[in-house]
């Protein structure tokens, strides 16, 4: 009976703790041209870490994007822009490339970079990008400040005319935080 | 000069005026104010879920970004970053995470664990199981407030 109630117990063992998750990660969204800049804070990112196999996902609900100014929350949501009604989730699935540098046992900030592909408006890119693993006393959190370029190829704010300036730059920066746990 | 002109005058005067008036107030437009908004829809945490993991598309013209009142079970109660109260109600293997704001934080704070409330709140998007986190995901509610 011991033997079988072991066995039972070994998965949950092989498997436990590999698997971090936050429901409220925050993403701050900042655009800059000559008419104006324009920032956003989202802080109901969903993603997991996968401390074994370096898997990490984040989905950004597209409407949880609060702007200073409520025109332009209307505007980034609109169909011509974001389709928040039509696209609602913003989602990349990526993995760790230098996953064998980060000592998930050990606090420390370990630098990392994720490959993997960007899901805006049902268009996927393959995007390479840098941020850190901090570990502190178990705790897991993962930042990063990076830059999405070339907005408009995702079908995102393209002008209607091409006389037409864009009030919003071609690249996004992005900056994200988010503070993970053990599933 | 003739009064035609000067009625000409004033009239465009008028013009610029009330058009420069309407760029300002589209410019400083207010923000939505959810927590005022009366809901459109009223229904159990349970069958909202539901809706969503059936019908997805459907589901989400009907429900984002509107105001709706859900009921349901308290099975978490969380902060995030801004320190606002975020209520789980849950609903099968998914739930309704209903974010509070900093004003109505303090009808939150009274909850616990099981008790059955109903949250107002704006829906920002819908209940699914997503494959690449291997997880439900809630339903999104911000601006909650508690109603009974």
């Amino acid at each position: 009976m011991k033997k079988i109630s072991l066995l039972l117990l070994l998965p949950t063992l092989l498997f436990a703790q590999t698997k971090y998750v936050t429901r409220a990660g925050h993403a701050n969204l900042f655009s800059t041209t000559v008419a104006e800049d324009i920032t956003a804070d989202n802080y109901k990112v969903t993603s997991t870490i996968d401390t074994e196999t370096g898997a990490m996902v984040f989905v950004i609900p597209v409407q949880s994007f609060e702007f200073e100014k409520a025109l332009m929350q209307k505007h980034f949501n609109q169909a011509n822009f974001m389709d928040s009604k039509q696209y609602p989730k913003i989602k990349f699935k990526g993995n760790i490339t230098n996953l064998s540098t980060v000592n998930w046992k050990e606090d420390g900030r370990y630098p990392v970079t994720v490959e993997g592909d960007l899901t805006i408006k049902d268009v996927t890119k393959t995007i390479s990008e840098e941020g850190t693993i901090t570990i502190k006393g178990g705790e897991l959190s993962a930042n990063s400040v990076f830059v999405v370029k070339g907005i408009s190829n995702y079908n995102v704010g393209k002008p209607k005319s091409k006389k037409k300036k864009n009030n919003v730059a071609e690249d996004i920066k992005i900056t994200y935080k988010g503070t993970y746990k053990v599933k | 000069m003739k009064k035609s002109i000067k009625v000409l005058l004033i009239a465009i005067l008028a013009g610029i005026l009330i058009a420069g008036g309407i760029i300002l107030y589209m410019y400083n437009m207010p923000h939505r104010d959810v927590i005022g908004e009366d809901a459109k829809f009223n229904i159990e945490a349970e069958q909202f879920v539901n809706e969503f993991m059936t019908n997805t598309s459907e589901s989400n013209a009907k429900y984002l970004d509107n105001v709706v009142e859900v009921s349901g079970t308290v099975a978490e109660i969380n902060e995030d970053q801004l320190k606002q109260k975020v209520v789980l109600l849950k609903a099968g293997n998914s739930g309704v995470n209903c974010t509070f704001t900093l004003e109505t934080n303090s009808a939150a704070e009274n909850l616990s664990i099981g008790d059955k409330v109903k949250i107002k709140g704006i829906v920002r998007m819908g209940a699914s199981y997503d494959e690449d986190l291997d997880l439900a995901e809630y339903a999104i509610l911000e601006k909650c407030n508690i109603t009974k």
